[in-house]
């Protein structure tokens, strides 16, 4: 396993680069001078405690949310207030969420046809056969006429991973796309994102799951308060962490 | 293994097949036990039970009573032409039914469509058609009620015209009002009405009046006179007298041919003789006023002719527009003199009408077995929709200066016509500009978000016959190049801005319950700002405030009456100028409002049939998640 993911010709360019990243809510300063470098085919998961920043992180680097002070940049380009960089980053970045956030009113189809159609302008009827081969590929082709609603949670996150999917991103967030799913239904999704992974997508992952940490991950990133704590493989970092917050953290989490 | 034995209470171990789902118990135990469970459940339940039933059957008998024998519907059949289109120039009304039946056909294909059509439907659809069609003939074969003028001193002793048939036998009869018990005895069947003082039931009324009170003694009968059958020539046919001695004379004749012909009067001249009796005319059938009928009349009876009634306003007809139905009536009376000739009045406009939509829907069935079709002519439906709108205000309006499409102002136009012309266009243009109010009150920009919010707070804060007001006097002043613009129009911003600003606060409600997170993920997927509004937001935020905003359309709908104010007589104000403005349909409110009321009803239960049809369509099922 160690062979198959350590190898430093398998990861491209450096894609998502943060140099000394600030942010702050109001008064309340909730990343401090993050700085990483997310490489090509890399999946970098990230974890922390509750409310450490994670989350305001990787919607930084699709500027759902602003930073303040400091670069981001994402192949390339920097995320400025200018709205065509904004755009172009976004077309490249796909992002699922915890709630999934599917379009209620449309079809699991339609969920997946809208950006294809109205952002990258194919043509319907080349959106529906990504759009099929996507559902394929996240093992739920039958679900196309229904309507998020009707589908469980698990499949509801499959659907939003195939609607990020069609728009051919470079690179996939993840915010803790198992923490609203029954244990049931976070194998399914993890399976898919194993899958994503080995295909060589680029992916920062929110995660608490530690087990698809070790399995996929290249690099594990924790954090707290707001900093990054600690980087590092995740054999290094599960069996010998270097920070005492680490040590704490996991020794807490691994009680269960 | 090892056999331990476990308490059964505490430890359990499923059999290794599981059984087989079986259907529900029957819950129904028939009739009386749906009765016992639902209705008789307990003290309080068989009380309300009893009390409610009792009050329905108390409330709806006597509603009935009414409704089936005492009411007259003569109102509605004669006015029918003024409360559908008002003062509409009665030789142009088919652009109306034109517009109407485009409509219909539309309207058909759409709901078939979209929901497609049931059995059920059509079978109740051929149902009315049926019965619409056999209750005027089954009524024309019902004897017709009898019809009596009164002879008296000092009332207008003109002729009574009729129009009959070859070989009808008609009877008329001299009933002397010669006893008192006579003027409190009950005289079912018509009497002649007609407008203008004295008419024989208000000459009647003062009778039965003055013996009450013991100032008439009609015993003192001296009365003598000749009534006459005659013909459209002036022909005698047959005759009959009242004198003191014999009074109560009779003649029969069977009419030798279709055409008019009337019951003369004549008093001696110069008699000063006191009395009162009535002439009761048999056999004869009452006839309406409306152009329609009265051009079908001519057709097959001729012009009333001059002979008999040499100033035509004089002439009392068996008009039903002069007549007046007294005492009680049978079921088939009623029937026949009130359902039968409103039937025969609508007969017509309703199964074209029917037919109309059925061809639609037929169409848009046919479409629905093929998803291509079914896409392709939703497409067509919608530029027919539009087209049609559009249109419809032109061909109603007419233009300046053309012959086949003269323009017909708008302040001729009223009934069921205006009040829909108002309702549509105010709910079409109101619409977008609700939404747009609504986004402009919610968007990041303070001073869109201003104009927006102080634009909705004071119309919202201002009585809606207030804005009425305005849009009267102010519009004008906005668009200064035509400074006379229709009433209707002004009337329509008015409207558009009141309803404008009361669905701006019910979208923006919806805006409100559409989570952040839908935002977004349509903002990770790259959807630019207007995108995320049009495709994912308004979906979503309309669907869910649909029953209100079908709220403040159906209240739109019924606010039309409001127009009033500069003129206009819509579907309420007609009925009062027909109930209040013409003498001889004073006293009918009842029967007039009531109908207007069942119309108001019928669209306003469609308007919401409509909205709960959006609700449910599967895009409908915005709030599922
Ligand atoms: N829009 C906001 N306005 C103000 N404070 C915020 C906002 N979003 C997040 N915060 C605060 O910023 C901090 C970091 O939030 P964030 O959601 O990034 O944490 P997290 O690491 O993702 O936590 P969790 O594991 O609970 O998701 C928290 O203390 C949170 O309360
Ligand atoms: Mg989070």
């Amino acid at each position: 396993m160690a062979a198959e993911k350590d190898t430093n010709a398998r990861l491209g360019d450096v894609i998502i680069e943060c140099d000394q990243v600030n942010k702050w809510f109001g008064d309340f300063h909730v990343l401090k001078d993050i700085s990483v470098k997310v490489r090509e085919r890399e999946v970098v998961v990230v974890i922390g405690p509750s409310g450490s920043g994670k989350s305001t992180l990787i919607r930084c680097i699709n500027r759902l949310e602003e930073h303040q002070e400091g670069k981001i940049a994402v192949d390339g380009v920097e995320l400025t207030n200018d709205t065509k960089n904004i755009n172009a980053i976004r077309r490249e970045v796909g992002m699922v969420f915890q709630s999934f956030n599917l379009f209620p009113h449309l079809t699991v189809m339609d969920n997946i046809t809208l950006a294809q159609r109205h952002v990258r302008r194919r043509p319907r009827r080349e959106a529906e056969e990504v759009a099929m081969q996507l559902l394929e590929r996240v093992g739920i082709p039958e679900q196309a006429r229904k309507y998020p609603g009707q589908l469980s949670g698990g499949q509801q996150q499959r659907v939003a991973i195939a609607r990020a999917l069609a728009m051919n991103p470079k690179i996939m967030l993840f915010d803790e796309p198992t923490s609203a799913l029954d244990p049931e239904m976070i194998k399914e999704v993890l399976d898919v994102m194993r899958e994503l992974a080995y295909s060589g997508m680029t992916m920062m992952v929110v995660t608490h799951e530690m087990g698809f940490a070790r399995e996929v991950a290249d690099r594990v990133i924790f954090m707290d308060s707001g900093r990054i704590v600690e980087i590092g493989t995740p054999e290094h970092f599960f069996s010998n962490p270097n920070h005492e917050r680490t040590k704490l953290f996991l020794s807490q989490i691994l009680k269960h | 293994m090892e056999q331990v034995s476990r308490d059964p209470d505490l430890f359990y171990v499923a059999p290794r097949e599981a059984p087989p789902a079986r259907r529900p118990p029957a819950l129904s135990v028939g009739v009386l036990g749906w009765l016992r469970e639902n209705l008789f459940s307990s003290r309080t339940n068989s009380i309300l039970t009893i009390i409610t039933t009792v009050f329905i059957v108390w409330a709806g008998g006597s509603f009935l009573t009414w409704a089936l024998r005492d009411a007259e519907w003569s109102v509605i059949t004669t006015n029918l032409r003024l409360m559908m289109v008002g003062q509409y120039d009665p030789p142009q009304i088919w652009r109306v039914s034109l517009v109407a039946l485009v409509t219909l056909f539309l309207c058909g294909m759409s709901v078939a469509l979209a929901v497609g059509v049931s059995r059920s439907v059509l079978i109740t659809l051929a149902v009315v058609v049926i019965a619409m069609l056999i209750v005027p003939v089954g009524a024309a074969q019902l004897p017709p009620p009898p019809l009596r003028y009164l002879v008296t001193l000092g009332l207008e002793n003109g002729p009574m015209l009729f129009t009959g048939e070859a070989g009808q036998k008609i009877t008329v009869a001299i009933e002397p009002l010669d006893d008192n018990t006579a003027a409190s005895a009950e005289h079912t069947g018509y009497i002649e009405n007609t407008a203008g003082l004295q008419n024989s039931r208000n000459a009647w009324n003062d009778i039965r009046a003055q013996v009450d009170a013991g100032t008439l003694d009609l015993s003192q009968y001296d009365l003598a006179f000749t009534i006459a059958l005659v013909d459209a020539q002036g022909d005698v046919l047959a005759q009959a007298n009242s004198t003191p001695e014999a009074r109560a004379d009779s003649l029969e004749a069977t009419l030798p041919a279709n055409g008019w012909y009337a019951v003369l009067t004549t008093l001696p001249e110069g008699s000063t003789a006191a009395g009162a009796a009535f002439v009761r005319m048999d056999g004869i059938y009452t006839f309406t006023t409306d152009l329609e009928a009265v051009a079908t009349r001519t057709d097959r009876y001729g012009p009333i002719p001059a002979s008999l009634c040499p100033a035509r306003a004089d002439c009392r007809q068996v008009a039903e527009r002069d007549l007046r139905f007294e005492g009680a009536r049978s079921l088939a009376t009623y029937l026949g003199t009130q359902v039968g000739p409103f039937l025969e009045a609508i007969v017509l406009p309703v199964i074209i009408g029917i037919v109309t939509a059925l061809a639609g829907a037929g169409l848009g069935v046919f479409a629905r077995r093929s998803p291509d079709l079914r896409k392709r002519l939703l497409r067509w439906l919608l530029i027919a929709w539009v087209v049609t709108l559009i249109g419809s205000w032109f061909i109603l309006r007419g233009f300046e200066g053309s012959s086949l499409l003269p323009v017909v102002p708008t302040s001729v136009w009223g009934g069921l016509l205006l009040t829909m012309v108002l309702t549509i266009v105010s709910i079409i243009l109101s619409f977008p500009l609700g939404v747009l109010l609504a986004l402009g009150r919610t968007s990041n920009l303070p001073i869109l978000s201003a104009v927006c919010t102080i634009f909705i707070e004071v119309i919202r804060g201002v009585p809606f016959i207030t804005i009425l007001f305005f849009a009267k006097l102010i519009v004008p002043f906005f668009i200064s190049a035509t400074a006379d613009i229709d009433q209707a129009i002004r009337m329509m911003v008015g409207m558009t801005i009141f309803t404008g600003a009361y669905l701006a606060e019910v979208v923006r409600g919806g805006l409100q319950i559409v989570p952040k997170g839908q935002i977004e993920a349509s903002k990770a997927l790259g959807l630019n700002p207007i995108q995320q509004t049009n495709l994912i937001v308004l979906p979503q935020a309309l669907r869910a405030v649909i029953p209100a905003i079908m709220n403040q359309f159906v209240a739109l709908f019924k606010d039309t009456s409001l127009v009033a104010i500069v003129g206009l007589f819509e579907l309420l104000g007609i009925i009062d100028f027909i109930v209040n403005g013409q003498q001889q349909f004073r006293g009918l409110t009842r029967e007039a409002y009531l109908f207007v009321g069942i119309i108001y009803f019928i669209i306003s239960y469609a308007m919401s049939l409509a909205s709960q049809w959006v609700e449910r369509t599967g895009a409908g099922t915005a709030n599922r998640l």
